[in-house]
């Protein structure tokens, strides 16, 4: 017997029609279909009668098949057209010849259009052998010559056509070259079609013996299924009982019972196909190799083995949840949560710890669990009675206060020595963002998950040595606070729950300005945000833990060491150049008036509390601006009329042209105390 | 062979069709076909570029897939003539691809002119999916064993360990010499075609990697 195929094709309708040919002859091989068994097979199963029953016939073969087009049901002359047709095919299969075939690489010479043209003259024929009234004979010849013979979608899904039903076609009038012994072979996949998001499923892999086996094992065993206990006069009815989760729990199976999936890529692409009607269409769905690997090793875990089936199986989460997995995405079903309201609310309890922390394994997420289990604990210890009253609610994680309850809670933890600045620092969402940000808000849910299941932590976990760059700017500022003459007043504001937020350190700055190792640069880059206000909110909060440790280590003032992100717009560069040149000429100004010139003494005294009593407060602060600008200009000027003011209010806007009172103030006052240093300095060593 | 030219296309959209699937919406292929390659090279070269002139090599990326609803101008043929349906146009759904990155590596050094200097418009696909050349350059190469290769298409054998869409087409086509005799097929074959983000090691003949500061594998084709 002559075999067909020496393998599978590149083409996924044909390659399923073949695996289903395979599961119903029982075979090892897809080189075992030959005409003959294809023939077997028909007539056992009586495909003719079965495909008139099936509703996915319609689907895959539109009704203009001639088997189930209602023009042609008239003496049963379809049904004859159909089975004359494919018999005849099997009986004349050829594998060599002039053309090859796009879909299977098959050579041949009889086209299926000459089949069908040699059908209909047989037809003709028994016409005119019938000897009837001869306008009856030339209304069925008529009809008999006006078939379409070319093979257009109604034999082979999707593959257009000419005539009446026109698709596209690659090449106008020219259709699909395709071997006849395709057309017979494709009436086999209604045998197999479950339906897939409202469409034919087609499961196309590289992994053939995956494929084949699953067509095997679910496709073709479902159909069966629904054929037997359908009755024999009843149509069978499309099986719409399985989603992609269901499928991919299926395949999951397959590779674990073949037992060598280690070896293998698989990856999947689900096809959802109609050849219907007007509505035809086709939709691939892949199932990428690393999200199968994802869900055997879920499934390989008997902890949560049967969660994950349970999720796979339902319709409403298993999408979600495959999606989520695929693109490492944090599932929303995870957590407890609440859904909709009213008689809709649906309650959800969230996943088990045990896939939790798998789930979270394989989206490679950096959530820091043994974390949260202990911040769980915490907050069961130190919570306050408001904090407590919707913490056993499903959605807590919603509650707007829950962050800064749980920041009430943490530094409760600090004073009581069990939580610390340098913990703090791993739970931050981003530890290395400069002004520092106190924000915790990924670990919010996670927490509240190990509160509401009540898996706690009882021991911190260990400290990392990570030097981030919030740790850089707490380290040098709480040694400026140490060192500073009204440290404690410092602490007391940062100790204060009510005020901590509010606490200003530019007093701290103009006292520690004789400090070499302090400058305007670190001070804009750690304390004020792109818009030139103060941002210390979030270093108040770790400046406040810190303070309220029971141990505080001490730390020498030091450069604050850049990273290399802080680096600074040219344009602030000059701007703080400028502020600088300023504060060198209004001293000057200032000694040349103040100074005796007859003893040539400098009121370096003077100058100073002229700077220390430069008003915070904004009129008072731009009255005195610009009488300074003023008389420094005059000065620069010695008289000459003619030349241009050199300052102007320009140094109180930054350099985009928005108005940046707050910095330009502090920097002004800054850098006339740096300069004030320096005369002084320069004075003392002359 | 020690230097292929490597030319670089970058697009806005680009429909590299998936074959065969001709009724309802259009679906594409994770990459384009090799035909679809040699009628870039033909497009960029104002001539018919034969399978046997040039070996071809190419990677292929794009942001994500889009769709777009168009009318479709249907056609009929009598027997006679093609001519405009009877029935009129319809709408259908087209799959595109966003943003396509192309890079194509030849064996044919010498046509470096022709990409400088493209005498049409290089697309790939639709007429409107324009491809712009962003770089031509001619590069040194070594032969490997193996490598991670992806946004390619490989000739397929089951023996291959590797993951994509598996699609059955040819190669190249033979263009008939009558007007309007239309096009057959060279040859068609099995080929994988490997998104771009599979990235998976695989061993197979006529593997290439260039040698530049970040090197790449790539398939370099050779049309049968």
């Amino acid at each position: 017997m002559m075999g067909i195929f020496k393998s599978y094709t590149g083409n996924a309708i044909l390659n399923n029609a073949l695996m289903t040919i395979e599961a119903l002859g029982k075979l090892n091989n897809v080189s075992e279909i030959t005409p003959e068994l294809l023939r077997s097979i028909y007539e056992d199963k009586d495909l003719k009668a079965l495909n008139k029953r099936l509703k996915s016939y319609t689907m895959l073969f539109s009704l203009n098949n001639p088997l189930v087009n209602p023009a042609k049901k008239k003496d049963d002359m379809g049904e004859k057209t159909y089975n004359n047709l494919l018999l005849s095919i099997l009986e004349n299969f050829e594998n060599q010849g002039k053309h090859i075939c796009e879909v299977s690489g098959l050579s041949f010479n009889t086209t299926f259009e000459d089949f069908y043209k040699s059908e209909i003259d047989n037809q003709k024929k028994e016409v005119k052998a019938k000897e009837l009234e001869k306008k009856e004979e030339k209304k069925l010849l008529n009809a008999l010559d006006k078939t379409d013979t070319s093979l257009n979608r109604s034999w082979f899904p999707l593959i257009g056509g000419l005539g009446s039903d026109a698709q596209a076609l690659p090449q106008a009038k020219f259709t699909v070259q395709i071997h006849p012994i395709c057309i017979p072979i494709m009436q086999f996949l209604p045998l197999s079609a479950l339906l897939y998001k409202g469409g034919v499923l087609l499961i196309d892999s590289s992994n053939f013996t995956f494929a084949r086996d699953f067509i095997e094992s679910v496709n073709v065993t479902e159909v069966q299924n629904r054929i037997q206990t359908t009755a024999s006069d009843k149509p069978v009815e499309n099986i719409r009982d399985f989603a992609k989760g269901n499928y991919l729990l299926k395949a999951l199976e397959i590779l674990k019972r073949q037992n060598r999936y280690q070896n293998d890529f698989t990856d999947l692409n689900l096809w959802s196909f109609t050849n219907s009607g007007t509505g035809a269409s086709c939709e691939i769905e892949r199932v990428p190799n690393n999200l199968i690997e994802k869900l055997m090793r879920l499934k390989q875990n008997p902890k949560i083995s049967n969660e994950l089936n349970g999720y796979l199986n339902n319709r409403e989460k298993s999408y979600h949840f495959l999606e989520a997995l695929e693109y490492n995405k944090e599932w929303y079903f995870l957590y407890p949560n609440v859904f909709g309201s009213g008689k809709k609310k649906v309650e959800h309890e969230g996943v088990s710890e045990s896939f939790f922390e798998a789930y979270f394994k394989e989206i490679d997420s950096a959530h820091k669990f043994e974390y949260a289990k202990y911040l769980a604990f915490l907050i069961d210890k130190y919570k306050t009675e408001t904090f407590a009253k919707y913490l056993e609610k499903r959605d807590a994680h919603k509650e707007k206060a829950f962050h800064t309850d749980l920041f009430t809670v943490l530094v409760k933890a600090t004073e009581n020595g069990e939580w610390s600045l340098e913990h703090h620092f791993e739970i931050l969402d981003n530890a290395d963002v400069v002004p520092i940000k106190n924000n915790f808000y990924n670990i919010l849910k996670i927490t509240h998950f190990y509160f509401y299941k009540k898996a706690f932590s009882l021991q911190a976990p260990a400290k990392t040595n990570i030097n981030y760059e919030s740790s850089k700017v707490c380290e040098w500022l709480i040694a400026f606070i140490q060192n500073d003459d009204r440290k404690e007043a410092a602490v007391k504001d940062l100790l204060n729950a009510q005020n901590y937020l509010s606490t200003r350190y530019t007093n701290i700055f103009y006292r520690a300005s004789q400090n070499n190792s302090l400058n305007l640069e670190s001070i804009f880059c750690a304390m004020f945000n792109e818009h030139y206000q103060h941002a210390t909110y979030g270093t108040n909060g770790l400046l406040r833990l810190f303070f309220s440790q029971p141990q505080q280590q001490s730390f020498k003032i030091e450069r604050l060491e850049m990273a290399e992100n802080w680096k600074m717009d040219c344009q602030i560069e000059k701007w703080f150049s400028e502020i600088r040149e300023f504060a060198q000429d209004y001293q000057a100004y200032y000694f040349d008036k103040y100074g005796n010139k007859e003893t040539g003494s400098v009121p370096y005294g003077k100058f100073q509390n002229l700077i220390k009593a430069i008003a915070n407060e904004n009129s008072k602060f731009l009255m005195w601006f610009y009488e300074a600008i003023e008389n420094t200009n005059a000065f620069l000027k010695a008289g000459e009329s003619k030349i241009a003011d050199k300052f102007s209010d320009a140094l109180l806007y930054e350099p985009y042209g928005e108005f940046a009172l707050t910095f330009a103030r502090f920097a002004i006052k800054f850098s006339l105390l740096k300069q004030y240093q320096k005369a002084a300095l320069e004075n003392t060593n002359s | 062979m020690d230097k292929v030219l490597e030319v670089q296309f970058s697009g806005w959209t680009a429909t590299p069709r998936m074959p065969f699937i001709l009724s309802g919406n259009a679906v594409c292929m994770p990459v384009p076909s090799y035909s679809l390659l040699l009628g870039l090279l033909g497009c960029c070269l104002g001539r018919l570029v034969k399978p046997d002139e040039v070996r071809v090599g190419f990677q292929y990326s794009f942001d994500t897939v889009g769709k777009d609803l168009e009318t479709r101008q249907r056609l009929e043929y009598d027997g006679k003539k093609v001519k405009a349906h009877s029935k009129g146009t319809d709408a259908y759904v087209r799959e595109f691809h966003i943003s396509p990155k192309l890079t194509l590596w030849l064996d044919r050094t010498d046509w470096e002119f022709y990409f400088l200097n493209p005498v049409g418009t290089p697309s790939l696909g639709r007429s409107q999916d324009l491809m712009k050349i962003e770089n031509t350059k001619q590069v040194a190469v070594k032969m490997v064993e193996k490598g991670i290769v992806s946004g390619c298409m490989l000739p397929f054998s089951p023996n291959l360990k590797a993951g994509g869409q598996l699609v059955q087409l040819a190669e190249a086509y033979q263009e008939s010499e009558q007007v309007g005799g239309g096009r057959t097929p060279t040859k068609t074959g099995t080929f994988i075609a490997i998104p771009c983000e599979n990235k998976e090691e695989i061993t197979t003949k006529n593997l290439y990697q260039t040698i530049t500061e970040t090197p790449i594998i790539f398939y370099l084709h050779q049309f049968s």
